[in-house]
């Protein structure tokens, strides 16, 4: 039992992944890859600042008394990817209103048989 | 450090320039030569000093790795670099007569921060800033696929951005995993610390994966072929020449210095995808009716070509895998911009209906078969060489079987050249309608095929170059 409630950021992470994954894999509905895509990403970042974490650690804030911070480094890096994941987001989302304009659709399936039929 | 002014610059002006051309849309295309002109000039610059001075580090702001961002330039990133900005400087030549003024004014801000983020990419030297720059080259790429506006490139671009996307967070958890391991993100603080465990291969697994995906190894290739066809001729060439080539160069930067010396069933692996890659590619490539497509095919073969160096595993291996990238990127240019002429002139890429295009777009045409023989590895040819480099190293380590692929691929990539060459000189049933070719565009479409062809002749120059700093010593020399 300790193994999984020691490592229980680990099972949310792995948890959450798969569920982005085969969300990305599974429906057609492109505004819902775009969100399973996201719940992916949202995984990694948890990963990165659980790793972060010191056990006892205060946050990475200097002040009197305090011996121990966490590691700040994780929580810089993800500040980046976070800004460049609403960047990708936005792009996606911008994509998915034109091919609504084009096509009327934002299915794949249907997508794909307009384009046979085109 | 002298250095670090070219190799900053050769970062911070793209990215001033997409800036100054997104302002003043009026202005883009000069405005965009003049930073395109400005960038080969700071990557010669940077190619001098590393001549003279050997592999550079520079920390940015002053803050020195493990906390702070380090740039480094060696023969690798410098080849890169420079491959950047030949194809660069051909594609932005190009790209004045074959964009109208609307597509420009969107055209040209895009393709300098892809530019920019082609240029930080190989100069980078931690890991993370390499997701970043990925992240960078991936929206700038998806952008300029859209910007054909069509149904078909909307679609295209769209499974590109998807693909791009779970390409770089399954990178991004490799790094992660790695980082927790040891600590740093710093390319060189890993390779010193890095040894063999469990969390270790799950990083290479993942960050191999997440690449291979980016630079379409086969069978992930699936998302290539419809999106470089269904792009802008001069943003096909981009993708086909860099872009994909930016995810194969963090993989064998990677490979060099920080995957554990036994990967070597791996090796055996990716050689083994690359060669089903040449022929899988070769073959659908053939059977293709759309010129576009056919070319997109083809750089799934081409690519398969760079993987056969991994299981060699020889400084010969590497230095032939590299100057097969450096002469396909040349060549794919070309090749593109040739296709581009000849849609641009008929209003279509049916490889049957090509009607003597020959006898009206002789320089085109030139340049395509130029260009053709570097693909197929014709001497006196940059793909002769890299081919020759690699049939030594594979003579050289006993396994001479990579070297018939590499025969089999030239043969197939012959078969597609004379085919369309072929087409190009007989009259089809229904004449078309045609509008004049921009002399810009047929011109630097030659260009860059001379360039392939030259690649060949003066094969000493960049394979010195390539030593600087040794980037296939150590490991690679095993």
């Amino acid at each position: 039992m300790d193994f999984f409630t020691d490592h229980y950021n680990y099972w949310v992470v792995i948890f959450l992944m798969m569920v982005g994954l085969y969300t990305v894999i599974s429906r057609g509905n492109l505004i819902k890859k775009v969100i399973g895509l996201n719940i992916f990403q949202v995984s990694v970042f948890f990963l990165y600042i659980s790793i972060g974490t010191v056990e006892g650690g205060a946050a990475p804030i200097i002040t009197e008394g305090v011996e121990l911070y966490s590691n700040p480094l994780p929580h810089v890096l993800i500040l980046t990817a976070i800004v460049v994941g609403v960047a990708t987001t936005a792009l996606a989302l911008a994509l998915v209103v034109r091919i609504k304009e084009s096509y009327d659709t934002i299915e794949e399936d249907e997508i794909h048989e307009l384009d046979h039929t085109l | 450090m002298p250095w670090l002014h070219w190799g900053v610059i050769a970062i911070v002006l793209p990215l001033a320039g997409a800036m100054s051309c997104f302002l003043w849309p009026r202005r883009a295309i000069p405005l965009g030569l003049v930073t395109a002109l400005g960038i080969v000039t700071c990557v010669a610059g940077l190619g001098w000093q590393l001549v003279e001075q050997g592999a550079q580090r520079y920390a940015v702001g002053g803050w020195g790795a493990p906390l702070g961002i380090d740039l480094y330039a060696d023969g690798l990133s410098l080849l890169m670099l420079m491959a950047t900005a030949a194809v660069g400087l051909g594609v932005s030549i190009y790209s004045i007569g074959y964009f109208n003024r609307e597509k420009a004014r969107y055209f040209w801000p895009l393709w300098m921060f892809l530019w920019a983020a082609l240029n930080a990419l190989f100069l980078s030297a931690d890991i993370f800033n390499l997701y970043v720059t990925l992240e960078l080259l991936g929206l700038a790429a998806v952008a300029l696929v859209a910007l054909a506006g069509g149904a078909e490139a909307l679609t295209g671009a769209m499974r590109y951005l998807l693909v791009s996307l779970l390409g770089s967070l399954f990178y991004l958890l490799g790094v992660a995993l790695l980082y927790h391991s040891f600590g740093s993100v710093d390319i060189a603080i890993l390779a010193a610390r890095v040894e063999s465990s469990p969390a270790v291969w799950a990083a290479v697994g993942l960050i191999s994966a997440g690449l291979l995906l980016k630079t379409a190894l086969f069978p992930l290739h699936f998302w290539l072929p419809s999106t470089h066809a269904s792009a802008p001729a001069p943003v096909s060439a981009l993708l086909s020449a860099l872009v994909v080539k930016a995810s194969f160069y963090i993989l064998l930067r990677l490979w060099l210095e920080i995957f554990p010396p036994t990967s070597a069933v791996l090796g055996q692996l990716l050689a083994l995808l690359g060669a089903t890659a040449v022929l899988w590619g070769g073959l659908q490539a053939l059977r293709q009716t759309r010129l576009k497509m056919l070319i997109a095919y083809s750089t799934v073969a081409q690519l398969g070509y760079l993987f056969l160096a991994f299981p060699l595993a020889s400084i010969t291996g590497w230095t032939g895998a590299l100057y097969m990238l450096l002469s396909h990127a040349v060549a794919k240019t070309a090749i593109f911009m040739a296709a581009g002429n000849i849609l641009y002139f008929g209003g279509h890429d049916r490889i049957a209906d090509l009607d003597r295009v020959v006898q009206r777009l002789p320089l085109t045409v030139t340049a395509f078969a130029l260009a053709g023989a570097s693909i197929m590895g014709l001497p006196p040819s940059g793909g002769f060489i890299a081919k020759w480099l690699l049939l030594e190293a594979a003579i050289r380590s006993g396994q001479w079987w990579w070297g018939g692929i590499l025969i089999l691929g030239g043969l197939l990539s012959a078969a597609w050249v004379f085919k369309v060459v072929g087409y190009a000189f007989t009259r089809s049933r229904a004449p078309h309608e045609s509008r004049a070719v921009p002399v810009g565009m047929e011109w630097s479409a030659l260009a860059m095929s001379m360039v392939a062809i030259l690649l060949g002749l003066f094969a000493s120059w960049p394979l010195a170059l390539m030593e600087i700093g040794l980037p296939f010593g150590g490991k690679g020399a095993e």
